[in-house]
C-alpha cells in the first residue's frame, strides 16, 4: 500500500490510457476501439486549482472519472492524495468529491437541507455536524429562501447552486468539478468561480482539478491548465507561460474601408497571414485580423496600407490570450469540429 | 454567492469509517425511502391499491367456480404478498436503473459508503413502506371477502415474515446489480419477472396445483417458498401446503443467506466489469 | 384520404420498429409471449387447484376466453397509453410528432394498428394453450361465426377509442399518467367480468360495468364461442340485445375517444405539458 507522505502530489497519473469498444456499427464503418486517453502524464500538486481545458470528446471528463474511481483505466497509473485509484479505491473515495456540470441528480421529494444531509451521510459526517455545515453552505449558495423546498420545485440554476454545494458538504481534500458551470447564467459562474478560489485559499491542502471549455474559466481561476485533445495532453503549465510559448507578439484587429485582400499583400506586410472577418455594409468597411510578429512595428503596416490607399477606420490590439494559445496548440478553435 | 468565511472557521467535518460510515448511508437511505412515500401518496395507489384490486378479481373467480372459501384466503395472502414482490422488482430491482438515468449512481459510486449499506437501506425502507401499504390488501381480505384466520403463532409469523423478506430484498439487490452492467435489458427482465413469477410462486393458488414445478418453483423461487410458509401460518390446513413448516422454514433461511452472499458477489463483480467496460455511468442503455 | 393513408403508414411503421424488437427475440419473447402466457397460466394454476371441488367448471372455459381476448385490452388500450409515456419520459420526441405534419392522433392510430397485430399473436397462443393443456374446446358453430365477427370488429373498435383517451388523458396528467394506465389495466379485469361474472360485483359496480362496451364484448365472445356467457344478468338478454348493446357503447366509447383525445389534448398545450418530463 503507498504511503501518502511519498507521493505529496494531489493527483498524479503515469501513462494513463483508456480505450472504449465502438458499437457493432461504429466498428463496421471505423476503427474497432476508441482511444478517449491515449498516455495522459499529469501531476497536480496540493493546494492547486487545476484546469484541463479542451473541446468536446479530448478525453476531460474520462480522466476525471478514471480519478474519481468510476472508472478503470485500460493502462497506465492514476493516484489521487497518493491512493491508487483502482487498487486503493476505498482511500480515494474518503478524500475527494464529484460535482459535474449540468447534472440533474437528487431526490425530487426531498428538500434542498435533506438532500445535502444524505450526501454528508454516504461519506460519514455525524448528524451533528452535518445539519450546521448544510445549513452554512446553503447560505453560501445563497439558497436559504429554498432550504424546505422540494428539489422537484427547484429552478435549474438552484439545482446546479445545491449540486455546487454537495461537492463541499464533506470537506474534501480533492475536489473534481467537471464543468461545473455548465447552464449556469453568467452571474452565479462567476459566484462560484470566486467561491472556489477562495475556498482552496483558505485552508492548506485543499486541490480542484476543473474541467472546462470556457477560456475565461480557466484563466481565471486555474493555476495551471492543461490542454487535451484526442486524449492527449498537448500543452501544461500555468497561464503566463503558455501564453509565451505561442510565438508572435501583439494580436491586432483593423477596419477597413476599400479592403481588397490583394492589398495586404507584399514586403510590408509579409507574414502576417490575415484572417478576413465580417464585412459591414452599413459603414462600407471590414474587419482584418493578424498577428503581429515582434520585429514588425504596426506603425509599418498602417503606413504600408496608407500608400496603398486603403483607409484604416478603426484599430485594436489585444495580448494572446488563452484561446489564441489554444488554437495554436491544438490547431483549431474550441468550438471547431474534429476533422 | 457569498464567501466561504463561515464554512472556514469550522473544523474540518469528522468523517467516520467502518460500521458508522455503513450505517450512517444505510439509514439515510431508508429516511429517502420512507419520506418519499409520505410525500407522494400516490404511490400507495400502485404499490397498494392496484396489486390488491388485481387480488380481487381471483377472489371473485374462485366463488364463481363455486370452490371452498379456504381458497380465497389462499388468493387474499398470495395478493397481500404481491406488493411486496412488486417491491422488490421495482423498488429494488430496477431503481439502480433509474439513479443510472438521474445521474445519482455515480455520486454512490464515487462515496466512500458501500452500495450493500445503500441498498440495505432501500431494503428497509421498502419493507417498511410496503407493509404499511399492505394494510389495503389485508383490509380488504377481513371485511370484504371475510377471510378468517384462526389460532396464529405469531412468533412463527414474525419468522417466517422476517426471514421471507430478507430472502426476497437480498433478490432484489442481486438483480440490482445487473444494471450496473445493463440498462434496459435489465429493466426488461424485471418486466419479464413480474406475472411469470406470480405463476411459478403459486401468488394466487396454492402452489401445490402444479405438483413437480411446484417444488421445482420452491427450491428457486424464494416468493413461492415464503408464501406457502406464511399461509400456512395464517391458515393451517387450508393453505394446502407444500412441505412441512420446519423445512419451508429451513429452506428460506438458505434462501437469505445465499442471497445475501449472492448480492454482494454480484455488486462487486458487476460493479469491476461495469468500470472495465465503461457502463457504470452511462445513460439511456 | 390518401395524405391520411400515408401518414398512417409512416406512423405504423415507426410503431412497429419501436415494438417489434425483432432485433431482440427476448424482448419479443417477453411482452409477446411470455407475460400473456403467464397470466393465462395463472388462471390455469387456479383451476388445478380447484380440480373437483369446483361446483361450476364448465365456467372456466369462459373465462379463460375472455382473458384470452383481454390481452387486446393490455396490448392495445394500455399500450396506446404507455407509448405517450414513452415518448415524452424515454425518446423525449412527444413534442416532435405534435407539431409534426403526422400529428399525434395519426401517430397513436398506427402504433395501435401494430399493437393490435401482436395482441393477436398472445390471444391465438392463449386459445391455443387452453385447447392443449386444459382441454378446453372452442366450438363456434356456423351459426355463430357472422355475430362473432361483428363482435370482434366491435371489440376492436371500442378497445382503440378507449386507447385514444388513456393517451389523451397520459398527454393532460404526466405525473399520473403511469399510474392512470395500470389502474385502467386492473380496474377493466375487475370491472368487465373477465374472470368472474359481474354478477358477483357489488350493485353500483355492476352499473358501473355495463356503461362499458368490454363487459358486453366477453360475454357476446362467450356465448358466440361456447354457446354461453357467464352472468346471469346478461344471460337474460337476447343476442340481438347483447349486440345492440355492445354495439351502442362501442359508438359511445368511439366519439369519446375521438373527441375526448382532442379536447386533452388541447388542454395538455394549453396548460405546457407536452414536452414536461416527470423523472423527480
Amino acid at each position: 500500500m503507498s504511503h501518502p507522505a511519498q507521493h505529496p502530489a494531489a493527483v498524479e497519473t503515469e501513462a494513463l490510457r483508456r480505450t472504449f469498444k465502438a458499437s457493432k456499427r461504429a466498428a463496421a464503418e471505423g476503427p474497432a476501439e476508441i482511444e478517449a486517453l491515449a498516455g495522459v502524464d499529469l501531476r497536480i500538486e496540493r493546494g492547486e486549482v487545476f484546469g484541463l481545458l479542451g473541446p468536446n470528446g479530448a478525453g476531460k471528463t474520462t480522466c476525471i472519472k478514471i480519478l474519481t474511481t468510476l472508472l478503470y483505466p485500460t493502462g497506465g497509473v492514476a493516484r489521487v492524495a497518493g491512493f491508487d485509484v483502482v487498487r486503493e479505491a476505498q482511500e480515494v473515495r474518503r478524500r475527494i468529491a464529484l460535482v459535474s456540470g449540468g447534472e440533474a441528480s437528487g431526490y425530487g421529494i426531498l428538500t434542498v437541507r435533506e438532500c445535502l444531509w444524505l450526501f454528508s451521510q454516504l461519506y460519514g459526517v455525524p448528524s451533528r455536524d452535518a445539519w450546521p455545515r448544510v445549513d452554512r453552505l446553503i447560505d453560501i449558495v445563497d439558497l436559504k429562501p429554498q432550504r424546505h423546498t422540494r428539489i422537484n420545485r427547484l429552478s435549474t440554476g438552484q439545482r446546479q447552486r445545491m449540486n455546487f454545494a454537495r461537492g463541499f458538504v464533506s470537506d474534501p481534500d480533492v475536489l473534481f468539478l467537471d464543468e461545473p458551470t455548465l447552464g449556469m447564467d453568467v452571474t452565479a459562474a462567476r459566484s462560484l468561480r470566486g467561491f472556489v478560489a477562495e475556498w482552496v485559499r483558505e485552508r492548506a491542502g485543499r486541490t480542484v482539478l476543473l474541467t472546462t471549455h470556457y477560456m475565461a474559466e480557466a484563466e481565471e481561476l486555474c493555476d495551471r491548465v492543461a490542454i487535451i485533445d484526442r486524449g492527449r495532453v498537448l500543452a501544461c503549465d500555468s497561464v503566463p507561460a503558455l501564453r509565451r510559448q505561442v510565438q508572435g507578439g501583439q494580436h491586432v484587429e483593423l477596419e477597413l474601408r476599400r479592403a481588397d485582400p490583394r492589398l495586404l499583400e507584399g514586403d510590408a506586410l509579409a507574414g502576417l497571414k490575415p484572417a478576413w472577418g465580417a464585412e459591414h455594409p452599413d459603414r462600407g468597411t471590414r474587419t482584418v485580423k493578424f498577428r503581429l510578429p515582434t520585429d514588425t512595428p504596426l506603425v509599418r503596416v498602417l503606413r504600408a496600407l496608407e500608400e496603398r490607399g486603403v483607409q484604416v477606420e478603426g484599430v485594436a490590439t489585444r495580448e494572446t490570450s488563452l484561446e489564441d494559445v489554444f488554437i495554436a496548440v491544438v490547431g483549431r478553435a474550441l468550438d471547431e469540429r474534429t476533422p | 454567492m457569498t464567501a466561504p468565511d463561515d464554512l472556514a472557521r469550522d473544523a474540518p467535518p469528522q468523517r467516520t469509517r467502518g460500521f458508522m460510515l455503513e450505517w450512517r448511508a444505510m439509514t439515510a437511505r431508508t429516511y429517502v425511502r420512507i419520506v418519499g412515500s409520505l410525500r407522494e401518496p400516490a404511490w400507495i395507489f400502485t404499490d397498494a391499491v392496484l396489486p390488491s384490486l388485481g387480488m380481487c378479481s381471483y377472489v371473485l373467480m374462485y366463488r364463481a367456480l363455486g370452490a371452498p372459501r379456504s381458497y380465497e384466503a389462499v388468493a387474499v395472502v398470495g395478493g397481500i404478498l404481491s406488493a411486496f414482490w412488486l417491491n422488490v422488482l421495482w423498488g429494488m430491482g430496477a431503481q439502480l436503473y433509474w439513479e443510472k438515468q438521474q445521474g445519482q449512481l455515480q455520486l454512490y459510486f464515487a462515496a466512500p459508503c458501500s452500495r450493500m449499506a445503500i441498498l440495505t437501506g432501500m431494503a428497509l425502507g421498502g419493507v417498511l413502506t410496503t407493509t404499511l401499504r399492505s394494510i389495503v390488501g389485508v383490509s380488504l381480505g377481513l371485511w370484504v371477502f371475510h377471510v378468517r384466520v384462526t389460532a396464529v403463532d405469531v412468533g412463527a409469523l414474525a419468522l417466517v415474515f422476517v426471514i421471507t423478506m430478507t430472502a426476497l430484498y437480498a433478490l432484489g439487490m442481486t438483480l440490482s446489480s445487473l444494471f450496473l452492467l445493463y440498462g434496459r435489458e435489465a429493466w426488461h427482465v424485471c418486466n419479464a419477472l413480474t406475472e411469470p413469477v406470480y405463476f411459478v410462486s403459486g401468488l394466487f393458488f396454492p402452489i401445490r396445483a402444479l405438483g413437480t414445478l411446484g417444488y421445482v418453483s420452491a427450491a428457486l423461487v424464494p416468493l413461492a417458498l415464503g408464501l406457502d410458509a406464511l399461509r400456512q401460518v395464517l391458515l393451517h390446513g387450508a393453505a394446502r401446503g407444500l412441505l412441512p413448516l420446519p423445512i419451508e422454514i429451513g429452506g428460506l433461511f438458505v434462501f437469505a443467506v445465499a442471497f445475501l452472499f449472492l448480492a454482494r458477489f454480484a455488486l462487486e463483480r458487476l460493479e469491476a466489469l461495469s468500470k472495465h467496460e465503461g457502463r457504470l455511468t452511462l445513460r439511456s442503455q | 384520404m390518401r395524405t391520411f393513408v400515408t401518414r398512417l403508414r409512416s406512423a405504423t411503421w415507426l410503431g412497429w420498429q419501436l415494438d417489434s424488437n425483432w432485433t431482440d427475440p427476448f424482448l419479443f419473447l417477453v411482452y409477446t409471449v411470455l407475460r400473456p402466457l403467464a397470466t393465462g397460466l395463472i388462471l390455469a394454476g387456479i383451476f388445478w387447484a380447484v380440480g373437483s371441488r369446483a361446483r361450476t367448471p364448465e365456467a372456466f372455459a369462459g373465462f379463460w376466453l375472455a382473458n384470452a381476448f383481454h390481452n387486446f385490452v393490455n396490448q392495445a388500450l394500455v399500450g396506446m397509453g404507455y407509448a405517450v409515456v414513452e415518448e415524452r419520459e424515454e425518446y423525449e420526441t412527444l413534442k416532435f410528432v405534435v407539431v409534426s405534419p403526422v400529428g399525434m392522433f395519426t401517430y397513436l392510430a398506427g402504433r395501435a394498428v401494430v399493437k393490435l397485430a401482436m395482441a393477436v399473436i398472445g390471444v391465438v397462443m392463449l386459445l391455443a394453450i387452453g385447447a392443449w393443456l386444459l382441454h378446453l374446446r372452442w366450438p363456434a358453430t356456423g351459426a355463430h361465426l357472422g355475430p362473432l365477427a361483428l363482435t370482434l370488429a366491435l371489440g376492436v373498435a371500442a378497445t382503440v377509442s378507449s386507447g385514444f383517451l388513456v393517451a389523451g388523458l397520459g398527454l393532460s396528467m404526466p405525473r399520473a399518467a403511469i399510474n392512470v394506465n395500470e389502474g385502467i389495466m386492473v380496474g377493466l379485469y375487475l370491472l368487465c367480468g373477465v374472470i368472474f361474472p359481474i354478477d358477483l360485483l357489488p350493485r353500483a359496480l355492476q352499473n358501473v360495468s355495463l356503461a362499458l362496451p368490454f363487459t358486453y364484448w366477453y360475454e357476446a365472445l362467450r356465448r358466440f364461442t361456447l354457446g354461453h356467457g357467464a352472468s346471469a344478468r346478461l344471460g337474460a338478454w337476447s343476442d340481438g340485445t347483447l349486440l345492440a348493446a355492445l354495439a351502442a357503447s362501442t359508438l359511445a366509447f368511439v366519439l369519446l375517444g375521438r373527441y375526448g383525445y382532442l379536447a386533452l389534448e388541447r388542454r395538455a398545450r394549453r396548460l405546457g405539458r407536452l414536452d414536461q418530463t416527470t423523472l423527480f
